[in-house]
């Protein structure tokens, strides 16, 4: 075994609002390997409002599948790990509960400390109620009525470069302690300074007798310089704190692990950022969508740069929303049969009383699948305007199978992204199975070395090497050709026609090499500059995938046309509609 | 996956904690009986501040002068019209309240006020008593009784006695079976395809609507309606579970509470009480699906149906449409079996 490996057992904790997930990992042969997963249903509702119930049966399952004891017999978790077997050495906590605490943030300039509060708060679970601007359009008594009647549990004020502003954030602040006197002494929210250091103590004079305070450091200490992770830290910290008064049995879990827990937002990041580094791709970017019951969390990195939003999955946290914001005639067009629009409704409708239902008809799975591409659709397009956004061109996508686990055919999986996303370029889509990435992240901290073995195995597969292919031409047109170099000297051709998808089947993990020649001036450019040359291809489950939809895809209006495009697309993908 | 219970029994007892947010105060005391509509708190749904500086509004040159000239103290409840602060000397002027308010603080020569704000009501939801206050959050209620519960409802509360305009399990309700004879009642009525449904049952003042089903197109109607409405199976044409049917049905006549009022993320459930003068035990929460548990199909072409379970598969089935999933043999009370889904079992108990 490797002396770098200083835990040898590992139980990752996953817990969201609906499921309980444990992943145990440990070594062998040297490597770190996912032992075994399991789930059960959260508890945090009635009737038993404390999460220890859905973790014990979770962990009573653990314990049959691979014969280990976990838990002693006063159900404490048994860490170290014993000479016996039994026992683990590291336990990491990753947690959905969006919007469980909830904050207001006071900044100064829009362009400085108030985006850096909006950089901030994207990698939180928090809920953003309010934002207090130095140049606030808002009378006083608005500002007073808006804390009073949204009662935060945290305030974070930022504001002034280090050595900059600092009368500014002393007239935030008398503003944020005059209005939080008008709230009862138990209802007072905890406040978190991260701004201009050079007045900390002020601050703390100033706060000292109304309430409890938390100095950190500034989140953009210069102009041009952002500094969250210490501020991220602290509020992790209050945060964790306020889930465990919160949540009961959140304590419990809590006890274990060495560090703060992480929200699934920020080890979503933590993980995009590092498979980015990881990947082979010279101008890499990654985009990594963890679709749960609770959130749809979606985490980009471009360039370098990291974006981030969650929201909530209102099909299960808020029914009433989610049928007033969803376009259910929009969804009913990339249906690839006829269905009475009185159906559809009530199909939707229904699945905003009972979202867990399993489709029983080929009717009702296509309509699934309908929702869920809008689902994934939705949440992206949220995404990529929160940052304005324009381009999708991504190398890779990640997506969380957990949700989609009713779909057993990676062809369905593979053709929802391509029809959500409709990614551009060329694109390795995965499909992470056990939802893993958020535990990774959270298991990295204080054990970096895991990740990266466990992203070695088949934990996440690649579903396909994706070429999308964009062109003018008509539709039908042959418009590229391409030659599939086997290693064995075989050789296989094919035309790609305008309007089509073409699969061709490869063993995951085969390589072949690819040349393309263009029929109808397209820019072979849009694939990479050296790509006359021919492209080394690694297979995935669905082999590669050859998409010539063009982007966006457009949809046929004529529903005889639309179905037999919806029906060559599936029959291409190898998905039976019958 | 989560197996949602509903409830369909012909006696429990009922506690249900209504909790309200924000500033309220308790109505009733502990002991005392209340009707499905009465309010049995109020609160307000939004504070409204306004802040009056007098050194502004009368000209002081110093703080001090004004704050001498304000005539309210913190706490006082103030009327629109009263005098705030009154400015002494021959050329006197006054700072009026221009609402209702309280006065909440008094800082330097500024007169902090919360507005007087129209309260909204908390309703009981069904006939009960007060067994509990809870100070400055709310009530504790409770009866005993059938108690039958539904999946979506319209957000209102009414009492009164059930009558049936079925005979069969699946009937439509249509606008013309709405008799002049269901007058003050709570009508059981089966699916629902037409709004015109709910116009006739405002205009002959029908007090609430039981329906198994309704089409999602009229939803937005049914949410606009003035009465209660509850639906105990779903969206579509559905039967009514024989459970519910013969509950229902065994207390025609009897005054029942209908509370459509629910919210999800409190994991409530709209819901009927039929108030019974025995007392008994609280219904089970937190089953789970195991041989032997009363069930309803609630997708599918058995939708609606109620059954038992009589074997749980340990092996994932795959269905028709190519989804491989947990499936229970359920029998239906004519005899029949059939393999569902787990996900599409509700438990009725």
């Amino acid at each position: 075994m490797s002396e770098s490996i200083e835990f040898s057992s590992v139980l990752g904790i996953k817990i969201d609002f609906y499921t309980t997930k444990l992943y145990l990992f440990d070594v062998v042969d040297g490597k770190f390997h996912l032992l075994a997963t399991s789930e059960a249903e959260t508890t945090f509702k009635p009737p038993y409002n404390d999460l220890r119930e859905g973790f014990f049966k979770a962990i009573d399952h653990l314990q049959q599948i691979t014969g280990r004891m976990l838990i002693d017999e006063q159900m404490c978790l048994i860490v170290p790990a014993q000479s016996d077997g039994s026992g683990i050495d590291q336990v990491a906590f990753t947690y959905g509960f969006l919007n469980q605490i909830s904050i207001i943030t006071a900044g100064l300039l829009e362009d400085v400390s108030i985006s850096s509060l909006g950089h901030l708060l994207n990698t939180t679970h928090l809920n953003h109620l309010d934002q207090i601007r130095l140049n606030d359009p808002r009378k006083i008594e608005e500002i007073l009525s808006s804390v009073v009647n949204q009662n935060p549990d945290i305030i974070l004020l930022s504001g002034g470069t280090e050595n900059g502003a600092n009368k500014s954030i002393v007239r935030m602040l008398e503003i944020i302690l005059f209005c939080i006197k008008h709230l009862p002494a138990e209802k007072l929210p905890e406040l978190v300074y991260a701004g201009n250091s050079a007045i900390a103590n002020k601050i703390q004079e100033m706060t000292a007798s109304i309430a409890k305070l938390s100095v950190t450091d500034n989140i953009r200490p210069t102009l041009d310089d952002e500094n969250l992770m210490p501020a991220l830290t602290t509020i992790n910290e209050i945060a964790s704190q306020m889930m465990v008064r919160k949540i009961p049995g959140f304590e419990y879990l809590f006890s274990y692990t060495k560090s703060v827990p992480m929200p699934f937002n920020q080890s979503n990041g933590i993980m995009t950022n590092f498979l980015n580094r990881l990947s082979a791709e010279k101008m890499a970017s990654s985009l990594v969508i963890d679709l749960g019951k609770e959130m749809i969390s979606i985490a980009g990195n471009k360039n370098g740069s990291l974006h981030q939003s969650v929201t909530e999955n209102l099909l299960f946290k808020n029914p009433e929303r989610y049928i007033s914001e969803t376009n259910i005639k929009e969804i009913s067009t990339w249906l690839p049969k006829s269905i009475e629009m009185e159906e559809i409704n009530n199909y939707f409708w229904d699945k905003s009383i009972r979202p867990d239902t399993i489709p029983n008809g080929r009717d009702d799975y296509l309509l699934d699948l309908g929702m869920l591409k809008n689902l994934i659709k939705t949440g992206y397009l949220n995404f990529k305007n929160k940052y304005s956004i324009s381009s999708d061109y991504w190398t890779q996508i990640v997506i969380n199978a957990d949700y989609l686990s009713n779909f057993e055919n990676p062809n369905d999986i593979t053709l929802i992204m391509l029809d959500s996303i409709q990614p551009k370029g060329i694109t390795n889509l995965y499909l992470d199975h056990n939802g893993i990435l958020p535990v990774l992240g959270s298991i990295a901290i204080d054990n970096p070395i895991l990740p990266i073995q466990i992203l070695e195995g088949p934990s996440i597969s690649l579903l396909a090497k994706v070429f999308s292919i964009q062109s003018r031409a008509k539709f039908g047109t042959p418009i590229l050709k391409i030659r599939m170099e086997y290693k064995d000297g075989t050789y296989l051709e094919e035309e790609i026609l305008k309007g089509s998808i073409v699969k061709i089947a490869l063993s995951a993990g085969q390589t072949v090499k690819i040349f393309f020649e263009s029929l109808s001036n397209i820019d072979l450019n849009q694939f990479g500059k050296n790509i006359k040359k021919g492209l080394n291809v690694q297979g995935g489950l669905c082999g590669v995938i050859f998409d010539a939809r063009g982007r966006p895809i457009r949809l046929q209006k004529n529903n005889a046309e639309r179905f037999e495009h919806f029906s060559n697309w599936n029959k291409s993908m190898g998905i039976n509609l019958a | 996956m989560e197996t949602q219970i509903y409830h369909t029994l012909g006696l429990a007892k009922i506690q249900r904690t209504r909790i309200f947010p924000g500033r309220g105060d308790v109505l009733v005391r502990v002991g005392q009986k209340v009707d499905a509509s009465d309010a049995i708190a109020e609160f307000i749904p939004e504070e409204k501040f306004i802040i009056v500086n007098i050194r502004k509004e009368l000209n002081f040159k110093n703080s001090d002068d004004a704050r001498r000239s304000i005539n309210v103290k913190i706490g006082d409840k103030i009327s629109k019209g009263d005098i705030l602060a009154r400015s002494s000397g021959a050329l006197s002027k006054s700072v009026k309240a221009q609402n209702d308010a309280e006065v909440v603080n008094i800082i330097g020569s500024q007169v902090i006020l919360r507005l007087t704000q129209p309260p909204r009501p908390i309703l009981a939801g069904f006939e009960s008593i007060v067994t509990e206050i809870l100070p400055f959050r709310g009530v504790v209620i409770e009866t005993n009784g059938a108690l039958i519960q539904g999946v979506w409802g319209n957000q209102k509360a009414t009492s009164g006695p059930v009558v049936s305009s079925m005979v069969e399990m699946f009937e439509e309700l249509t606008p013309q079976k709405i008799d002049v004879s269901f007058r003050g009642a709570i009508v059981l009525g089966g699916h629902c395809a037409n709004s015109d449904v709910f116009k006739a049952a405002e205009d002959l003042n029908i007090k609430g609507l039981i329906l198994s089903s309704m089409s999602a197109s009229i939803a937005n109607a049914a949410l606009n309606c003035s009465i209660p409405i509850i639906l105990l199976e779903g969206f579509g044409p559905c039967p009514l579970n024989e459970r519910a049917f013969e509950l229902i049905k065994s207390n025609e006549k009897k005054i029942v509470s209908l509370n459509t009022i629910y919210d999800i993320q409190k994991f409530e459930k709209p819901e009927i009480i039929i108030q019974l003068p025995v007392e008994a035990n609280a219904p089970v929460d937190g089953l789970e699906l195991r041989n032997g548990s009363v069930v309803r199909v609630n997708s599918g072409p058995d939708r609606g149906k109620a059954a038992i379970i009589k074997k749980i598969n340990s092996t994932k089935t795959k269905l028709m449409n190519g989804i491989r999933t947990t499936c229970a043999t359920i029998e239906f009370s004519d005899g029949d079996q059939v393999s569902i889904p787990l996900a599409n079992l509700d438990i009725l108990e």
